[in-house]
């Protein structure tokens, strides 16, 4: 009795113990599925920064699970095609820059590019329905990053955007706000079937009204087209079924050919040397030059010695960098597979202290518009006029680190918000209107549209190293024309003034741009300042708050600790997830 | 039995409702106070909001012209009768109709004071919530509620019970909606 007893002791004992042993395996399992998700997120292990929260969420899942950031930023970005239709999608574009931590930096374009049939007489003016529509690169540019520099399948990192397309999500307040944005509201009640929002107006509406915040959004269309390329790849979007629907959607203006003939393309990015860090950003036909240019104008001055980002000189220091580098971007930003472009000369220090000259430090530059003195980074004959680009604060941005050190800088967009607003209704997303981001043929410049090429626009995911090549910050932003004065204050406030990221990304912005009359900028800065500005001769428009007009910036730091710190933009309800410890 | 129960309660629940409603009509018109077809459909803010009131008023089958940015000089060749303006301010629709707060709330007196000289009654809606209630909206609100003859608010838009004070402060008759689209019958009963 007693001996069974003890049998029965043992067993109990055995049995607790393969319990105790079963249920910390699930915990660690579960813990090695859960992560966390705020405005600022710290790790040593990952962090994933976007504008959602579900998308951060969805990419810090896919480190959890062992993905390096090239899957976490790949499963991120398609989240952000489900909670963010209106920002990017299948239908759009995007560049990223990529920083592997072997030191292999490589970026990636895709860029959407015009049809095959366009001439230079092609109407480019145009911003909704089908002619607005470039040839989207997201899918393959997402897929291809994938298969180069990732380590998971694509049936993997899709699957939490799948579910979330499938089973639904909360609206938020940017989301339903977006609605509106562009007359979108408008053409879902007045023109659902000219722009094919027949089946969306039905899952993003109630009844034709705007649905309360908190509402649950299904986009099962959209969860469809994601199964397909998860089951069939980039093929089932360029070549099967999904390049079909566009076709038809677009009524042949975006032809099954010009989908076939798509591919990303793999650049060097720019690197200049920026105070012993090293700037990695992407080169034309979109921003990144110009922000490699603007600091190493800065680079000319020591804007330490002012102590802080809201002293009138560095204000007016940036001002007009910036202006001289915008000045530089009109002329030298275009697909250059299609032209010469002189990026050794525009990233030189020797090119930065010639513009650095233009500088006076007590004035504004009077001129403005073209008269902004033309710089030659290369005996590069100047083009006389262009025209501003896309105002839309549109466009996101995805910022990985993982355990690594593997680094991605992703920026994707429809250009305006819901893009041409020409849906692609049975699987539920929206085409881009990248057509207006070609400079029309009157102008001659670089950028006049021409049958497979890229426009012209102002992103610029970038990467910044120490000098040990170890990785200091990811960081981009959205907001049209001031995306790469918003990178370079940002940069500057780390840099030259020490501030930590959440400072340096929330405190006020400015812009100035070769196509504004004015310094404009957001409420915050001293009325010392702005006094001291207005002596200086800028004109200045303030902004009440701080708008995402500044754009939305999602950076991460690594700190010299090896602390990982994600910060979600202020401007846009971002979010940083962290992956769990394992 | 329990068929004619329930027949009966919704016979009750219906003639209360229909006593309610001509209630508020009959009270609007003791004031003077009578809303016709055809409506303008406006906004003051250019919010979304005023887009959802055409939804609304289709629904209900109401004759109307819609222009969220009318101005006065342009009101008497509309030929309406009632005017129906949904406040809320959208710094993005303002943005997109080429407009500061400041240039709205010139555009909105100018109709206001026109809309007077024709004897037009405004009917002021706030059907976008508690989420439509920023500084930019308060101005709006303020400065103009006071001048309508009728709100219509959906709950959360008057949480903190401005628009009830604007209300009993100026003696306007104001409906309280569950959800923005409990605002359609509404409209359909006070608008002949």
């Amino acid at each position: 009795m007693f001996h069974n007893k003890s049998v029965s002791r043992k067993a109990l004992i055995l049995f607790l113990s393969l319990t105790l042993l079963l249920v910390s395996f699930y915990a660690v399992s579960a813990e090695e599925h859960s992560v966390n998700v705020s405005r600022v997120s710290v790790s040593d292990s990952g962090v994933v920064t976007s504008a959602h929260s579900l998308a951060s969420k969805a990419g810090a899942e896919i480190l959890s699970q062992g993905g390096n950031a090239v899957d976490a930023a790949v499963a991120t970005a398609f989240a952000l095609s489900v909670v963010e239709p209106y920002a990017s999608g299948l239908g759009g574009e995007g560049v990223a820059t990529i920083g592997l931590a072997n030191g292999e930096d490589v970026v990636v374009d895709y860029k959407s590019m015009a049809p095959g049939h366009v001439t230079e007489e092609t109407n480019i003016d145009v911003n909704y329905g089908a002619e607005g529509s470039a040839v989207p690169g997201v899918v393959a540019g997402l897929a291809h990053s994938l298969k180069e520099y990732g380590t998971m399948e694509l049936d993997q990192v899709l699957q939490p955007a799948i579910d979330l397309a499938r089973n639904g999500f909360p609206l938020d307040e940017v989301f339903h706000d977006t609605l509106s944005a562009h007359g979108f509201y408008e053409k879902m009640i007045d023109n659902p079937e000219k722009f094919n929002l027949e089946t969306v107006s039905k899952r993003f509406l109630e009844g034709g009204l705007l649905p309360e915040v908190g509402t649950t959004i299904k986009n099962p269309e959209l969860a469809d087209a994601l199964e397909l390329i998860a089951e069939e790849g980039a093929s089932a979007f360029y070549e099967g079924k999904i390049a079909e629907a566009i076709s038809e959607a677009t009524e042949g203006w975006i032809g099954k050919e010009d989908l076939k003939k798509y591919s990303p393309v793999e650049r060097e990015p720019i690197a200049s040397d920026y105070r012993n860090y090293m700037v990695l950003s992407p080169p034309p036909p979109v921003g990144g030059a110009i922000v490699v240019e603007e600091l190493n104008i800065l680079e000319n001055f020591n804007l330490a010695h002012l102590g802080r980002y809201d002293h009138p000189l560095a204000v007016h220091l940036i001002s007009q960098a910036t202006m001289l580098g915008s000045r530089d971007g009109a002329t030298f930003r275009a697909d250059p597979d299609f032209t010469d472009i002189p990026l050794k000369g525009l990233a030189s220090d020797e090119f930065a202290t010639e513009r650095a000259k233009l500088i006076n430090m007590g004035k504004a530059m009077e001129e403005r518009q073209f008269d902004v003195p033309q710089g030659n980074p290369g005996g590069f004959k100047p083009e006389e006029k262009s025209k501003e680009e896309a105002n839309s604060p549109s466009t996101t941005q995805i910022s990985v680190v993982d355990e690594e050190g593997n680094a991605v800088s992703m920026t994707n967009t429809n250009s305006y918000f819901w893009g041409s607003q020409l849906f692609v209704e049975e699987y539920g997303f929206v085409l881009n209107n990248e057509i207006h981001n070609f400079t029309p043929a009157k102008y001659e410049t670089l950028n006049t549209i021409a049958p497979y090429k890229r426009p012209r626009t102002v992103i610029a995911p970038t990467i910044v190293r120490r000098n040990d090549g170890s990785v200091y910050l990811v960081v981009g932003t959205p907001g049209a024309g001031r995306i790469t004065t918003t990178i370079v204050e940002t940069i500057v406030n780390m840099v030259d003034f020490n501030m930590p990221l959440t400072e340096a990304i929330k405190s006020p912005k400015f812009t100035s741009r070769l196509w504004y009359d004015e310094l404009r900028m957001e409420k915050g800065y001293p009325e010392e300042t702005l006094e001291e500005l207005r002596n200086m001769g800028h004109k200045i428009k303030l902004y009440p708050k701080l708008d995402l007009y500044f754009g939305g910036v999602n950076a991460v730091q690594l700190t010299d600790n090896g602390l990982m710190v994600g910060v979600g933009s202020y401007r846009r309800d971002g979010a940083a997830a962290t992956a769990e410890e394992k | 039995m329990n068929k004619y129960k329930l027949l009966n309660s919704t016979v009750v629940v219906l003639v209360l409702l229909s006593l309610f409603f001509s209630g508020v009509a009959a009270e609007e018109e003791a004031k003077g106070v009578t809303f016709e077809q055809p409506i303008l459909i406006t906004s003051f803010g250019q919010s979304p909001g005023a887009m959802m009131a055409k939804v609304l008023s289709k629904r209900v089958d109401l004759e109307f012209v819609y222009n969220p940015t009318v101005k006065g000089e342009n009101l008497e060749e509309l030929d309406i009768n009632t005017i129906v303006a949904v406040v809320g301010a959208s710094g993005k629709g303002l943005g997109a109709a080429g407009l500061d707060i400041e240039d709205e709330i010139s555009r909105v007196e100018s109709l206001l004071q026109t809309a007077e000289e024709l004897e037009i009654p405004m009917i002021i809606m706030h059907i976008e919530g508690v989420q439509r209630r920023g500084d930019m909206s308060n101005k709006l609100i303020k400065t103009f509620v006071p001048q309508s003859e009728y709100i219509i608010v959906q709950k959360s838009g008057n949480d903190d019970g401005l628009f009830t004070k604007l209300s009993e402060e100026n003696e306007i008759t104001l409906e309280q909606v569950e959800k923005a689209a409990d605002a359609a019958p509404v409209l359909n009963e006070i608008i002949d």
